[in-house]
């Protein structure tokens, strides 16, 4: 089979300001036989099973750029969100801050992600945009990110979040997937006859 | 099932690729067509009759082509083969017919694939993709002839509908937004990236859509090797119709600056946004087939689930038929299933179908009303869906073109919660909606498009009727700025409601009777650790690792320290009449006073079901008349205490200074207020889809002919993290807000003229009956 090199398509978007170019690495979180964690880098083969590369017969893996949206907010090359986001629009003034930015975050993520998974489950959290929310005169210390899960079976389920870039948790998250099938339960039931309501 | 590896897939491409080279030495090469020709039935292989772009596909399902219900799973489906034209591309790459947001020139709008495995698109050696139906190269050639002709339908009936009704913005202030129309023959894809299809995905029993990865799947059938579910194109139809209608619902949410969420119709399970995205899905598989019956082949053949979309559908019971009277009607209709009648089931693809039904109807009423063709009929319809759809999933709060931000899902901020949670789609906004767009458009005397006159307003509304679903007493055309005196509403005709029945939220409560639970309590260890895994992947929760394996969880059917706990209330209508749609909320919402940190209600007000507890218990009213929109959300549940002798109810960081407990030990060390015990988001509401007069939801659901229970599903259910830290018999109460679809007093406010509430009730307890829960921890 002919060994394909797999790119990574940044549009030409010669309008939008380059703010900031770093590498961010997209990272495979496994759970092992043992229930211990391994990371590692997300191989190009992975991020092709997962949609976050376009199969192209020329596809390569490049680093990532964080552009700047000509609609969005920004303060301090984070993109604002939440209803007040406006009034920080590039301002000099300083937003004060409810948490802290922590490297450890993304193991965080991951490690909550698969603690209730089968081993050989994968999850691979792609960083997609650095952000602040802000509330009232405060903000919070964002990363939206899209997971993908990686099951043994072949399976994969995928949806994006706003993660707390101190400790990993989930705010909010969407782009679940909809389903024709449907998951049955078989719940012990136990009824609650000692309770009192009002 | 064994399913192909790459390796085997690289072989099948080979052997094909050698098969074709020898068929093509005596293919004849007829000039490509745009028609369909069927080909013989005894006329298995070959290339004959295929030219360069053209290919093999299965113009209907095997039971259409074939006119025989009890089609064999394994026959052989190359007898009912036709020739179309699929691509002149060298791969199954669509054409550069498609703009992104992110790109200046156009790109394809999809590719198809065989499963995620697969390295590029099928691609062709000889320009034509004539591929016999047993191979994998076929599910993909057939997914994408299928996915072309929708995509295009679609797309050239946004640009009619929209060139039809934006010349004129003072006459229809349109939801979708301009942006999403192009002057040229492309099309404005309106998401990041190509959508992605895999035509032999590895996916049991399943297809779905999932729009982080920008993804169709269709997959096989555990019971059939043969049988996928890419051979039927109703279904690859209706998944599309979920990858369009995320589309339709986040059409203002794109470029939205202040919220990059993009909320979905429906949550994971049972929910009415649920429903009625599998009877628009239905729809979207008649909008280009025509047909009144869906998925003969993969949802019928062997799961006996293929759904009809109109009332004389044979496999309908006789009770059924197209007249006033007889349409599948909200909410009794919501549990039916055609095809197992006697048998109640909750299920969204099944209680979608009143949603399926009525708009069939619709477009056959605008047919014989207004002289409109059925291509014609169909289009407008889906061009109202659209615009429903635009208007109730807009974050931005404007809800329209025209409008005012914080007309619509409160605010920016708490947007995704409010289409999601408190103010979800249901069958009353989405009718509710939908018949302001009905009455802006073929019902508005500006535009007379009905014959040269319109489409009456009591005509809209009857039809509505006809299938129980005028559940609002306003057309809500001002939203929040609502006022009966300056910003008045169109009022429905209350003569017009004849089959659709408004009960009072009181009628909802626990179940009176004698020696009933009121609630049931799930926390076996494997039950909750299986559900905790699947929600977790579904992204409906997130679970911190600490309860990695639920070892707390003990099975004792209480609330015990240390455990996530599945809550089941033990609903009861106590009316006369079926209640739809039943919602459970127990999330955050302003029910703590901000200044004396007591249990707080609307005491003062008559609308409020809550009287609990009062200031003796250690209640007290809350200081604002209604909700903020911004601060106050805190948690339901708060503890029970001893305070000089009396027993009072104080929140739980109240509890933990009492308890001298640091904020590190709670389960949220930043949320103090949610110490001991927290709703899950995401696993914070439960929804029953109906219940019966005088009965609780499971007898509701339980078989008359065989007295089955219902299974209870995880939209049944509210999940709890309980703390390690709460001491052995303490008692908690949990504030429960719940609500229904055809409730009256849940949506109109009687102290402004029936008007619906605002936004920001839905934060406060003003919309809701209130139910108390008290539950004392035990180990």
């Amino acid at each position: 089979m002919v060994a394909f090199t797999l790119s990574y398509f940044i549009h030409n978007q010669s309008d939008k300001k380059i703010t900031n170019t770093h590498q961010i690495e997209t990272i495979t979180y496994k759970k092992e036989k043992d229930r211990k964690i391994a990371s590692y880098t997300t191989s190009i083969e992975e991020k092709i099973d997962v949609n976050i590369l376009k199969r192209n017969k020329n596809t390569k893996d490049i680093e990532k750029k964080s552009l700047r949206n000509p609609n969005y907010y920004y303060y301090k090359n984070y993109r604002l969100i939440g209803a007040n986001a406006i009034l920080w629009n590039d301002s000099t003034r300083q937003l004060k801050m409810e948490n802290s930015e922590s490297s450890e975050w993304k193991n965080q993520l991951g490690e909550n992600l698969l603690s209730f998974q089968a081993s050989d489950t994968k999850v691979i959290i792609d960083e997609e945009d650095n952000i602040i929310k802000v509330q009232e005169d405060s903000g919070i210390y964002l990363k939206q990110v899209s997971v993908h899960f990686l099951f043994s079976n072949g399976e994969t389920r995928a949806f994006r979040a706003l993660v707390n870039a101190e400790n990993g948790k989930i705010e909010e998250s969407w782009d679940g997937p909809i389903h024709e099938k449907k998951t049955r339960y078989s719940f012990e039931l136990n009824g609650l006859k000692d309770a009192n309501v009002n | 099932m064994k399913r192909r590896s790459r390796k085997s897939i690289f072989k099948y491409f080979i052997w094909n690729s050698i098969i074709l080279g020898t068929l093509l030495l005596s293919a004849c090469m007829p000039n490509v067509s745009n028609e369909l020709r069927t080909r013989s039935s005894n006329n298995q292989t070959g290339a004959q009759n295929v030219s360069v772009g053209q290919g093999y596909i299965l113009a209907d399902n095997p039971i259409i082509l074939g006119n025989n219900a009890n089609i064999s799973p394994s026959y052989n489906l190359n007898k009912f083969l036709s020739v179309a034209p699929i691509t002149t591309n060298s791969y199954l790459i669509s054409k550069n017919d498609c703009y992104f947001p992110t790109s200046l020139t156009s790109k394809e709008c999809f590719s198809v694939v065989a499963n995620k495995d697969s390295l590029t698109p099928l691609q062709t050696s000889t320009g034509k993709w004539d591929y016999r139906a047993e191979s994998p190269e076929f599910l993909q050639v057939n997914t994408f002839y299928h996915m072309q002709k929708i995509l295009d339908k679609f797309f050239v009936d946004i640009r009619n509908g929209y060139n039809t009704y934006l010349l004129n913005p003072a006459i229809f202030d349109l939801s979708t937004p301009n942006a999403v129309v192009r002057n040229d023959s492309k099309y404005e894809m309106y998401l990041k990236e190509p959508l992605s299809i895999e035509a032999d995905c590895q996916e049991e029993d399943n297809a779905y859509y999932n729009s982080a990865q920008n993804k169709l799947c269709f997959g096989f059938f555990a019971d059939s090797a043969q049988m996928r579910w890419a051979q039927d194109s109703t279904v690859i139809y209706h998944e599309a119709g979920h990858f369009f209608q995320h589309m339709q619902f986040n059409f203002r949410n794109l470029s939205n600056p202040f919220n990059p969420a993009r909320p979905r119709l429906g949550n994971f399970g049972y929910s009415e946004a649920s429903s009625i995205g599998e009877g628009l899905s239905d729809y979207f598989s008649y909008y280009v087939n025509s047909r009144t019956h869906f998925a003969e082949w993969a949802a019928g053949r062997i799961l006996g689930q293929s759904r009809p979309l109109k009332e004389d559908d044979p496999v309908h019971i006789s009770a059924l038929n197209t007249s006033s009277n007889g349409r599948l009607s909200y909410p009794d209709f919501l549990t039916y299933s055609p095809n197992f009648p006697e048998q109640p089931v909750e299920d969204e693809h099944y209680a979608g179908m009143i949603m399926s039904h009525y708009l069939v109807a619709l477009t056959e009423d605008l047919m014989s009303k207004c002289g409109y063709t059925k291509d014609t009929s169909k289009s407008f319809v889906m061009f109202l869906v659209q615009e429903t759809l635009a208007e109730l999933g807009d974050l931005s709060t404007k809800g329209s073109n025209n409008g005012a931000i914080g007309s619509i899902n409160l605010s920016s901020t708490y947007a995704l919660d409010w289409v999601m949670k408190n103010n979800p789609v249901t069958y009353r906004s989405f009718m509710q909606t939908l018949a302001k767009k009905l009455k802006g458009t073929v019902g508005n005397p500006s535009i007379n498009s009905c014959r040269g006159t319109v489409y009456t307003k009591d005509q809209i509304e009857k039809l509505i009727d006809d299938y129980g679903l005028l559940l609002f007493r306003t057309y809500n055309e001002k939203r929040n700025h609502a006022n009966p005196v300056t910003n008045q509403n169109t009022l429905v005709t209350t003569t017009n409601r004849n089959k659709t029945t408004l009960i009072s939220k009181n009628f909802l409560k626990f179940d009176p009777t004698v020696g009933a639970a009121y609630a049931y309590i799930i926390d076996n260890q494997a039950n909750i650790y299986s559900l905790v895994r699947d929600l977790v992947k579904e992204a409906i929760i997130n679970i911190d690792s600490q309860f990695a394996n639920v070892p707390y969880n003990n099975g004792n059917g209480k609330l015990s320290p240390g455990e996530i706990v599945g809550v089941v209330l033990n609903l009861y209508n106590d009316s006369n009449s079926t209640m739809g749609g039943v919602q459970v909320l127990a999330n955050d919402y302003y029910n703590l006073d901000p200044a004396t940190k007591k249990p707080c209600s609307y005491q003062s007000t008559s609308s409020t079901s809550d009287k609990f507890p009062t200031s003796s218990e250690g209640g007290t009213t809350c200081a604002a008349a209604s909700a903020s929109a911004l601060t106050d959300f805190t948690p339901g549940c708060f503890i029970q205490t001893t305070e000089s002798g009396a027993t009072k109810w104080v929140s739980q960081n109240t509890f933990r200074n009492k308890l001298a407990l640091d904020s590190s030990m709670c389960i949220d060390s930043t949320k103090p207020e949610e110490c001991f015990i927290k709703a899950i988001k995401g696993a914070d509401q439960a929804w029953f889809s109906k219940i019966d007069p005088k009965k609780n939801w499971m007898k509701t659901l339980t078989s008359s002919t065989n007295n089955t229970t219902p299974e209870i599903k995880a939209s049944n259910l509210i999940l709890y993290e309980v703390s390690k830290h709460l001491p052995h018999g303490t008692v908690i109460n949990c504030r429960f807000r719940a609500r229904f679809t055809n409730c009256d007093d849940c949506y109109h406010d009687s102290t402004r003229s029936q008007y619906d509430f605002f936004d920001t009730d839905y934060n406060g307890d003003k919309p809701f009956k209130i139910l108390n829960l008290q539950m004392t921890v035990l180990d």
